[in-house]
């Protein structure tokens, strides 16, 4: 990448941040939607703090625990971003400039979805914060950061991807409600039911693979995994958002061709 | 920077023939585009602009070749564009925006693209409202911050869709004479069909229509067409008639006074008179569409 692409990225990151990070309803639907099983739950974390249960355990937990739902807003408000240009008509005028497709596309990427994240990660942080003031133990902080970046960084790089790129074929509104049957299917199912469910395995966004295998933290169907599996389901989780967002490049460019 | 134009044709989903087989040179300078809607004076620019691929023929700017990726990248690093419709982002300030749209065109130094942009704020009169979001700029100043953007890069071709449209008579005047000003040291092409745009600011044009290239030349011969075909007459009666075009109509207190293009005389009292750039247009068209010679009507 020459450095001009790489300024162009950076550049793009940063707007697409700056953008998304002013919109109200980014941080309102995430942030409750992060929130909401801890308060609908009467306040309490997955793993009972005072049950003695590990660190690493409890924050792992509380990761999951944020990631019952806040993807869910996570994957929703990233959906029009791509889209968004060609709303404002805006496509037009970007199109004459000589930034690559490709340095666009990746800024509204991860400009956007590190922006749309960041809520969730508020949530979080907060509740690893109080983790770490109950357990009176400072190590709770680089472990929270090494929990996020394992468990939930794949899985709403997975959920982003998929948001920005699919609505480039799809109406958006109708991938908002294919979105939310996909997450309450493949990541809120209790495998249990006997329905087939993406739910308890490596494919499963929310993270339960790597917070199971790595942390130990509990399940949704209380089945444990080895570390080797939790490594796996990051590794699918990548590179199932990389397959995604090529899909789309090559989808745009392809259109672009045509004219 | 040259633009040389040959046998330029654009079909969309394999019917809709948008230009048919265009040859232009267009020089450096303010260089005027008019038609009717649907001419393809768009698709023309799009195509110049890179944004749509030509169909057949060739494109030559600055020696580049648009159909080249090579040479489409070269042209639009040398590119300024102003679209009809400028989407912009509603909730970026002016000076965000072209901060952006400064990094997307490769100005990487911080400090010299700021700079840039202080001096295109203070050149299309911004800088007062830098800092607000543009979704409370009005249409104008939503244009001139059009403007700005399409020349960050300081581009040696610049490329103008309609760029009057929508604005208000000083916010019209301020724009001609910005561009006019451009067109001294680069190619200004100005795609309008508002004959009083070009009439004000370009020596040299073209008129496409129907995907054809009509005219092309100066702005004195494009006039000279309507030759001995203008003239006005007063009348308190019913208006003029016959193989005419209606060009003004003007109440006045002695009677209506119009201003016709007509190849003959339309009444014996009516008065020759010297044909301006849109009376030109006007005489152009009525050749171009015969069958519209016969009833009398309003341009």
């Amino acid at each position: 990448m020459t450095s001009g692409a790489f300024t162009a990225l950076r550049g793009a990151i940063g707007y697409e941040f700056r953008m998304q990070a002013r919109r109200k309803a980014v941080w309102i639907t995430v942030g409750l939607l992060s929130v909401f099983p801890f308060v609908a739950s009467g306040l309490r974390f997955t793993v009972d703090l005072s049950s003695g249960a590990p660190l690493p355990q409890a924050v792992a937990g509380w990761a999951l625990q944020c990631m019952l739902f806040g993807p869910l807003g996570f994957g929703i408000m990233l959906a029009d971003r791509l889209r968004r240009e060609h709303r404002l008509g805006a496509t037009e005028l970007f199109d004459t400039l000589p930034v690559s497709m490709d340095g666009r596309l990746w800024g509204k990427y991860l400009g956007a979805a590190l922006a749309t994240m960041a809520p969730l990660f508020l949530v979080y942080a907060a509740g690893a914060g109080y983790i770490a003031i109950r357990y009176n133990d400072w190590r709770a902080i680089p472990l929270a950061v090494a929990v996020f970046l394992l468990v939930n960084i794949p899985g709403l790089a997975f959920v982003g991807a998929f948001s920005i790129a699919c609505p480039a074929v799809l109406w958006t509104p109708l991938y908002w409600v294919l979105f939310t049957g996909y997450w309450m299917w493949g990541n809120n199912l209790d495998p249990e039911t006997g329905i087939p469910t993406l739910s308890g395995t490596w494919l499963e966004a929310a993270g339960s693979a790597t917070a199971n295998g790595f942390f130990n933290a509990p399940s949704l169907n209380g089945t444990t995994v080895a570390p080797w599996e939790g490594v796996l389901s990051i590794a699918l989780l990548l590179g199932g958002a990389l397959v995604a967002m090529l899909a789309c490049r090559f989808y745009l460019k392809a259109v672009a061709q045509r004219y | 920077m040259d633009i040389e134009i040959t046998g330029l044709a654009k079909t969309f989903k394999g019917r809709v023939r948008a230009l048919r087989g265009i040859d232009l040179t267009i020089p450096t300078g303010m260089y005027g585009l008019l038609g009717p809607n649907g001419a393809g004076k768009t698709t023309l620019i799009r195509i110049l602009a890179g944004i749509l691929r030509p169909t057949a023929g060739s494109v030559r700017i600055g020696g580049h070749d648009v159909t080249d990726p090579a040479g489409r990248l070269a042209i639009k690093r040398q590119l300024g564009y102003l679209p009809q419709e400028l989407g912009l982002y509603p909730d970026l300030s002016a000076r965000e925006f072209l901060d952006y749209i400064g990094i997307l065109k490769g100005l990487g130094s911080r400090s010299a693209r700021q700079a840039r942009i202080d001096e295109l704020l203070d050149m299309v009169a911004l800088t007062s409202v830098a800092n607000r979001k543009l979704k409370t700029f009005s249409g104008g100043m939503k244009r001139r911050v059009g403007i700005a953007q399409a020349l960050l890069n300081d581009p040696r071709l610049l490329i103008v869709d309609e760029p009057t449209a929508g604005l208000d008579p000083e916010e019209r005047i301020r724009f001609r004479n910005l561009l006019s000003g451009l067109a001294a040291s680069r190619t200004v092409v100005l795609s309008t069909h508002i004959v009083e745009d070009v009439a004000q600011t370009a020596h040299r044009l073209a008129v496409l229509n129907g995907g054809h290239v009509l005219f092309q030349g100066s702005s004195r011969e494009l006039v000279t067409v309507a030759q001995d075909q203008v003239w006005t007459l007063t009348t308190n009666g019913p208006p003029p008639s016959g193989p005419l075009t209606v060009v003004s109509t003007l109440h006045q207190v002695d009677g209506i006074q119009y201003r016709v293009v007509a190849g003959t005389q339309p009444t014996p009292e009516a008065l020759p008179a010297h044909p301006s750039l849109e009376d030109g247009y006007v005489a152009l068209m009525r050749r171009e569409r015969p069958s519209d010679v016969v009833p009398a009507e309003v341009a």
